[in-house]
């Protein structure tokens, strides 16, 4: 990493010196470009102009922190998505007139906001998905006439507002993304909310006569088996009474299985010779069993 | 000996070790390579033959797709909606007929593998290639793959690691944590990268802690610091990386997990686009059990029963699959900034053999790309009538490859120095005309 560092580094020395027409000139861009690194954003060279990220290391980013993002002028390209932004703090990209792409996504943004976006006429490329904007903000993005894409999903608009819209900008692609209550409609059968598990603790053992003598009755749960080792395994059920095994499954390296079973029972697992390996012992929650790899 | 590349020998284009952003607009910021191992046929697929003759037609009636004129099998209704995201290249072909040099051929791009599967002298992977060129933050792997490795019976296959860029380039190997398995046999053996993320933090804290005091003790070994990137990378993932997040497919949307379905295949493409999301620049999905181990489980070697095969298992799941890794990446706005890209061994024979199936056929085959500044809704090339060679703009895997190089702005003409300092041009092919 510290190679790119440097070599980064160097990049925008020339591209500074390169670029820029004069060094009081320079020496802001560089200060910019300082800042903006200092709060985990980065910033790359697109000819002339930069493309700004934060949406990966810079998250904490806040609306006044856009103010460098601002001094930095000819930025091309910006993704502030996941980020703290809200309305408030695009207050900052209105001297920004050459923004093409914008990634606003996923941020607090709402329609009091696009209002400074509105502004920015050559902005081809819009990411508002995850946020709050209604159809009030649409009304005012119909000014950016060279908007090319505008991305819609998971937002408060209506399909009226979007008509509205897509007859003012008539070549804007606006994508609205499926609709998750009828998606979950037609794979209603499949679907199913994980359910929280509790671990159950593995115990390592060399013998049988390690394990529990017998299972114990308790209340109906679900155990998820999960074979991490690299072995094939075999999962047996102690019985009742006499303790007898019951074979049920053999698991693969990397299988799974869910298992009915009752608190207080108890499952010996074996490798494929049947030597007992370990056990796990039942709890009254729905709980996920693991079979260890090799110890650390 | 050298583990990486240098400098020394960087063009200028890519002297900063980073790919440059086109002027023109915003190249791909990150490929998903999904590999479909055994080779699917082209016929039951992106290629279908309802003129050919009768004895090679095969069982499957192709469909119209959402661009006019564009026809997609049956099988694959719902990527037949997506073609307008798709560049179709239909006129890839190559020489090997063997899947282990296929495999090579078709994720490299060059001709023969030279050594064995972790040779250094092999040629990188499409996937290690990519990432050389991408800048990522501490703890974010350049390169995954996932759910499995390729092995042909047992043997893992040459062609799927950094090669001579060096052990730092090979893809961190990393287990998919749900959906039901590929049927056949899958192997999970290399230990050395394989991620156990599920580890609560103070297990890796104290794991670490007690490595570091041990290594005081052995001293800095030139072994022990190759090693010691995967570990420092797995630690740094597990205690603070957005990917530690990305991996927690919990923390997804239930519907939308539902909506690449509950397999491997579905879950492991879901992960894929959530590793992007994270920063890490190329996420390899391997498509089908991981061995081929006689073509009986669910991989795309299908030699026997191959129509009941494809109806049944392996284009459901795709189809499901791959048509939700679109859509989800195209409602997030992220389809134009991530390379899709379907990479495979070769074709199938038109002739259908004696046990219902179809053999290796390098000599034409197709494979797709999405995003990432691709036009969709075009095909490339063509086959001929029976699927049985190209009929115009024939094009070889480092066609394909210098597509892709480009699509992620890096120049396919770059040369860098091999492990002994010669330079090699990165790739051989041209780009085709697909942007």
């Amino acid at each position: 990493m510290c190679r790119y560092q440097l070599v980064a580094r160097m990049l925008v020395a020339v591209l500074l010196v390169l670029c820029e027409s004069s060094w009081t000139c320079a020496e802001e861009t560089a200060d910019a470009v300082a800042a903006i690194r200092k709060i985990g954003g980065t910033v790359r060279p697109v000819g002339k102009e930069w493309a700004v990220d934060f949406h990966l290391r810079g998250r904490r980013l806040t609306d006044k922190e856009l103010v460098h993002v601002a001094a930095l002028k000819n930025v091309v390209w910006l993704n502030v998505s996941k980020t703290k932004i809200t309305s408030s703090g695009l207050v900052h990209l209105k001297g920004l007139d050459k923004l093409r792409w914008l990634h606003l996504e996923m941020t607090k943004v709402g329609d009091k906001g696009i209002e400074h976006v509105a502004g920015l006429d050559k902005l081809e490329y819009l990411n508002l998905f995850g946020t709050k904007i209604t159809d009030k903000a649409l009304g005012k993005l119909a000014r950016c006439k060279k908007l090319k894409q505008l991305y819609l999903w998971q937002t408060d608009v209506t399909d009226e507002g979007v008509a509205s819209l897509q007859k003012a900008l008539a070549k804007t692609r606006i994508v609205r993304g499926v609709d998750l209550s009828k998606l979950a409609s037609s794979f209603s059968s499949e679907v199913e909310k994980p359910k929280k598990r509790v671990p159950l603790k593995w115990v390592d053992v060399t013998s049988r006569g390690e394990a529990p003598a017998r299972s114990e009755a308790g209340v109906n749960c679900e155990i998820l088996f999960e074979n991490r080792s690299k072995q094939p395994v075999k999962l047996f059920w102690i019985g009742y009474g006499n303790g007898a095994l019951k074979f049920y499954t053999r698991l693969a390296p990397g299988a799974t299985r869910k298992q009915n079973s009752y608190s207080k029972n108890a499952w010996l697992i074996t490798d494929d010779d049947d030597q007992p390996l370990g056990f796990f012992l039942v709890t009254e929650d729905d709980s996920h069993a693991v079979v260890p790899g090799a110890s650390p | 000996m050298q583990d990486g590349v240098g400098l020394a020998g960087l063009t200028l284009p890519t002297f900063f070790g980073l790919r440059a952003d086109a002027e023109s607009g915003s190249p791909a910021k990150s490929c998903i390579v999904i590999y479909l191992w055994g080779g699917i046929a082209h016929q039951e697929s992106w290629d279908p033959k309802p003129e050919a003759l009768s004895e090679l037609r095969g069982e499957f009636q192709p469909i119209s797709t959402a661009t006019p004129g564009v026809q997609f099998s049956e099988h694959i209704p719902l990527m037949a909606k997506h073609s307008e995201k798709l560049a179709v290249i239909r006129s890839l072909n190559h020489h090997v007929g063997a899947h282990g040099g296929a495999l090579y051929t078709s994720i490299t791009g060059q001709k023969a593998p030279l050594g064995k599967a972790k040779d250094r002298k092999n040629w990188p992977s499409l996937t290690a290639m990519v990432s050389r060129f991408c800048e990522v933050p501490g703890g974010t792997p350049p390169a995954i793959a996932m759910p499995y490795l390729n092995y042909d019976n047992g043997a893992l296959i040459q062609g799927q690691f950094g090669g001579w860029l060096g052990v730092d380039y090979d893809p961190i190997m990393m287990r998919t944590p749900a959906g039901k398995p590929y049927g056949g046999t899958s192997r999970y053996t290399n230990s050395e990268l394989a991620l156990k993320l599920e580890l609560g933090r103070n297990r890796v804290e104290g794991r670490r802690s007690l490595r570091e005091k041990l290594e005081r003790q052995v001293g800095a070994q030139a072994d022990f610091k190759r090693f010691d990137r995967f570990r420092q990378m797995a630690a740094e993932m597990l205690l603070s990386s957005p990917v530690k997040e990305a991996y927690d497919l919990e923390n997804e949307d239930p519907r939308i997990r539902v909506m690449y379905g509950d397999h491997i295949g579905g879950q492991s493409m879901l992960l894929a686009r959530r590793l992007t999301e994270a920063g890490v620049p190329v996420v390899q999905v391997n498509a089908g059990a991981g061995d081929l181990a006689g073509g009986s489980g669910d991989n795309w070697d299908t030699h026997r029963g191959h129509f009941p095969k494809m109806k049944k298992r392996l284009l459901p799941v795709f189809d499901r699959s791959l048509s939700a890794l679109l859509t989800d990446l195209e409602q997030r706005g992220s389809l134009d900034e991530t390379l899709v890209v379907v990479v495979t061994d070769f074709g199938r024979t038109p002739k259908i053999n004696k046990n219902g199936g179809r053999d290796h056929f390098p000599a034409v085959f197709t494979q797709i790309m999405a995003g990432g500044g691709i036009r969709g809704g075009q095909v490339y090339g063509s086959s001929d009538r029976d699927g049985a060679r190209p009929a115009s703009d024939s094009c070889t895997p480092g066609d394909f490859h210098a597509t892709v190089l480009t699509a992620m702005g890096i120049d396919p003409r770059t040369e860098l120095p091999d492990r002994e300092g010669r330079p090699f041009q990165i790739c051989g092919g041209k780009p085709l005309p697909l942007f």
